[in-house]
């Protein structure tokens, strides 16, 4: 009995002093009592209400029928759960997240319904403005997307479908000399603005280590130390990147690059030989000291190149091994495609839209 | 999750894929697993079929951490997919991996 009594306290304590707001109605849904968080939320006192009808909260932002579904789920599973748009006593209209539950009271047979509601206006605002956040900082990382090189020699374009609104991955290439250009693609860890601020700090970056240091080995080794340097040497969390990077000579038909820890590039030279390009490295930024390797291939008329980001992977829901005869198949039926048709060919027919992870594709024909 | 200590290594066992849902779990289990007394760490991944970035880069960071405390850090179990995954970053230019639990325990007790 002591034990019921001191629980019974226990229980008005809560009911007094929660946080959220609370309101009990009876089966005629005449309020029957409310919390002082009621009263903080909507302005009205528990004098005003006792007895009244919840509509006095009403917002008239809400038709007849959504209310008739917030009946029929509480009458069919004894329970409703949402947002819902309502009056304060001075006018102001507020949103709240709300639950009511129906709870029948055994002894008396009485049905009562119990609402727990809390003020989230302030906090769908903030939601509001976060989103035009990403919408600016994807119409950012949009701009900095490079212009298609569509020449004699070499073609290099790209598309880039975001799982969300902005992602970690990015791609550029730029001219060395009138023979060469560098091509990188990089899929920074994670997902989201922390992935897209990673992604556009190495952005910013890239032209300078690329074409001041063109070498495959270097290029990477720079990037290894610019990613630890901004991003591992202060965080307890290990920032990195996997990137491919490519040095096209088309004066020699020949390819540098280093893989680091990225998916294979799936190159087709001219003799209908497809390599996959795997060499490399672990993942930029891991390690501050990194063995990396190069490879170098060559292709004597004509070759065409796909390189990807492992989000192509998944949205597939394949494995890599798998993914690579394919694409090995489908560049050895369109190879008599031009670029642009190629490229097109990709986007409409074979590569899936993005489920977990971003996709980036950057295809390159080259002609010697 | 982790097995007794009166082992000379620790076994951390993980059953599901790590994803955003959850990767705090996944980073606090690591994090016991670095702090144990073993100076032989064991991540057994049977049944595990997907690892998202995050899960690779902590598993990078504990494999560095391990070596500076001088503990071998061992990846055993692989599935199919995951077996890939790694080859693909090239984690074995850093990370031990093998194939059953017992070859494992059997190379880091050598």
């Amino acid at each position: 009995m002591e034990l019921d009594n001191s629980y019974l306290k226990l229980s008005k304590e809560i009911f007094a002093n929660i946080l959220e707001g609370f309101m009990i109605t009876d089966n005629h849904h005449r309020i029957l009592d409310v919390n002082a968080s009621f009263t903080r939320i909507t302005g009205f006192s528990r004098e005003e209400v006792i007895g009244e009808n919840p509509r006095i909260l009403k917002s008239g932002q809400h038709g007849p029928e959504f209310y008739k579904n917030i009946l029929r789920s509480i009458g069919e599973d004894g329970k409703w759960v949402g947002e819902i748009w309502n009056c304060k006593k001075n006018g102001e209209f507020y949103l709240q997240w709300q639950s009511i539950v129906s709870i029948k009271d055994e002894q008396s047979g009485k049905k009562y319904f119990v609402s727990v509601f809390t003020d989230i206006t302030e906090q769908k605002k903030y939601e509001h403005q976060l989103v035009k956040d990403l919408q600016l900082a994807k119409t950012l990382q949009e701009s900095l997307a490079p212009q298609a090189i569509l020449e004699d020699k070499i073609s290099i374009s790209a598309f880039y479908w975001p799982s969300r609104d902005i992602g970690g991955d990015m791609y550029a290439w730029f001219p060395i000399d009138q023979n060469r250009y560098g091509v990188i693609l990089v899929d920074v860890m994670g997902s989201g603005v922390s992935a897209s601020l990673i992604s556009m700090s190495l952005r910013a970056l890239l032209r300078g280590i690329i074409t001041r240091l063109v070498e495959p080995i270097a290029v990477m080794t720079e990037l290894n130390i610019q990613m630890r340097r901004m991003f591992s040497s202060s965080s307890p969390i290990l920032y990195y990147c996997t990137a491919i990077y490519l040095l096209v000579d088309t004066s020699q038909g020949r390819i540098e690059y280093v893989n680091a820890g990225h998916p294979a590039g799936i190159f087709l030279n001219g003799n209908e030989e497809v390599h996959l390009l795997e060499q490399g490295m672990v993942p930029v930024g891991l390690m501050s000291d990194p063995e990396i390797e190069k490879e170098v291939q060559f292709y004597e008329q004509a070759g065409r190149m796909i390189l990807y980001t492992d989000g192509w992977v998944d949205s597939a829901g394949s494995t890599f091994k798998v993914h690579h005869e394919r694409i090995a198949q489908v560049l050895r039926e369109n190879n008599h495609l031009s670029h642009e048709t190629f490229v097109e060919f990709l986007q409409k027919n074979v590569v899936n839209r993005p489920t977990i992870d971003d996709i980036s594709v950057v295809a390159l024909t080259l002609k010697l | 999750m982790t097995e007794g200590n009166r082992t000379p290594y620790e076994v951390l066992g993980w059953v599901e894929d790590v994803t955003i849902k959850n990767i705090d779990l996944f980073r606090h289990s690591l994090s016991q697993l670095i702090e144990s007394e073993p100076s032989i760490l064991i991540l057994d991944l049977e049944k595990v079929n997907y690892l998202n970035s995050s899960a690779l880069g902590m598993i990078a960071q504990t494999a560095i951490e391990a070596r500076k405390r001088n503990k071998k850090f061992i990846i055993c179990n692989l599935e199919e997919t995951v077996e890939e995954i790694f080859r693909v970053v090239k984690f074995e230019k850093f990370i031990s991996f093998f194939k059953t639990k017992a070859e494992a325990v059997d190379y880091g007790t050598r």
